[in-house]
């Protein structure tokens, strides 16, 4: 499964950056569509040596059109499961399947919500 | 302490794998870049595993040389199709089709990484890489990501693709990365001996009065002829054909020699 390619990249960063810490969170973009529970389990597999907590944030994705500067959300997408799934393996596959809803131009940024990032508590 | 991308650390996995990797380029377009990765794959693939990304992510044309579109399938991580016997394929291809992909830089780099850490190559001896054309944030990337990369040049037999090429072999050359060779694809018969000097480069090209005087080939460091293959895309996704085409006979003594004798 994917979730478990991620779950072992996730381990290698809490391994070369945090595993002096007892807290971190995982932020998990949306349109990375992941599969929570099984990323989770496969994480928490991997470093349970570690004692570290993990608290799991789902970040919004956002948009914003290049050409007329609309922004849009996740939402607002009319996609096909089979299209959700090939964005949940390649995010930027989304610029195949999605057009801005306002102008119909696929040049548009992800603003966020896209990719798994780790940071410390405030 | 900053938001880390869980990918910087999970590239330790590629790159730690024993396997080595050929990055095919050109800062020039057009002049035969897939070709030659599918040349490449079809030779290597003879005796070694080969894996095969297509990083022209806009314009990817392997799977047309290949004539696959295979997906991949799951297990820990995407895993790549074998399309022949020891050739293992990746390509965005399979998600477009004939759709298209417009993007910009950063979605090119996003694109990398999350295709360098979520793929799980089976066993495989040499990851060829080929990639689009110009110098630009594919290259870098690689370049960035992958340090132990090889690199492989292609150029034509003419001007404006030789004097291209001089810069992006500078390029590499100042990024301390490795050339193991520089093809010079679609020779014809009677070029090979006039790639030599710059005065024959000057002859050849009938360019007496031609301001060379930055032109130089001797960066040009282990120049392989790639013949010119008459109808070649009647041998697209034909491996075995490919591989017993006698056109090939000396461009494979020289691939050993430099490519996989190489350390």
């Amino acid at each position: 499964m994917h979730e478990f390619s991620l779950a072992k990249a996730a381990k290698q960063t809490i391994i070369d950056n945090y595993k002096e810490h007892r807290k971190i969170i995982i932020l998990i973009g949306e349109i990375q569509q992941i599969d929570k529970i099984l990323f989770k389990q496969a994480l928490e597999k991997e470093i349970k040596e570690l004692s570290i907590e993990i608290e799991y944030q789902e970040i919004p994705a956002k948009f914003r059109c290049n050409v007329c500067q609309h922004e849009f959300l996740y939402d607002d997408l009319d996609l096909t499961e089979e299209e959700k799934e090939n964005i949940h393996f390649i995010p930027e596959t989304i610029y195949i399947f999605v057009k801005c809803p306002k102008c119909g131009s696929n040049d548009f940024n992800i603003i966020q919500g896209r990719g798994v990032y780790i940071q410390l508590p405030s | 302490m900053n938001i880390k991308d869980i990918r910087l650390s999970g590239l330790k996995f590629i790159k730690e794998k024993p396997v080595k990797i050929l990055v095919v380029c050109s800062s020039k377009g057009g002049v035969g870049k897939s070709t030659v990765t599918f040349i490449l794959a079809s030779l290597l693939s003879e005796k070694f595993r080969v894996g095969v990304y297509d990083f022209d992510f806009t314009n990817p044309s392997l799977s047309t040389l290949f004539n696959s579109r295979l997906s991949f399938h799951e297990d820990y991580g995407i895993v790549p199709p074998e399309i022949f016997k020891n050739i293992f394929f990746l390509s965005l291809d399979s998600f477009l089709d004939y759709n298209y992909i417009a993007l910009r830089r950063e979605s090119v780099t996003n694109i990398i990484l999350e295709l360098l850490t979520i793929t799980n190559w089976p066993e495989i001896d040499y990851l060829l890489i080929d990639t689009p054309p110009t110098i630009t944030d594919t290259l870098l990337d690689i370049i960035k990501f992958l340090p132990n990369a090889n690199y492989i040049v292609v150029s034509y037999f003419s001007l404006l693709s030789l004097s291209s090429v001089q810069r992006l072999i500078n390029v590499i050359n100042n990024s301390k990365k490795e050339i193991l060779g520089v093809i010079i694809n679609e020779v014809q018969k009677n070029q090979k001996n006039k790639f030599n000097l710059r005065q024959d480069i000057l002859k050849n090209f009938n360019l007496k009065n031609f301001n060379l005087k930055n032109f130089n080939l001797k960066n040009f460091k282990n120049i392989i002829f790639l013949p010119y293959i008459k109808n070649i895309e009647k041998f697209y996704g034909k491996i075995e054909r490919i591989r017993k085409l006698p056109i090939l006979k000396d461009f494979k003594i020289n691939l050993d020699k430099y490519i996989l004798n190489s350390s």
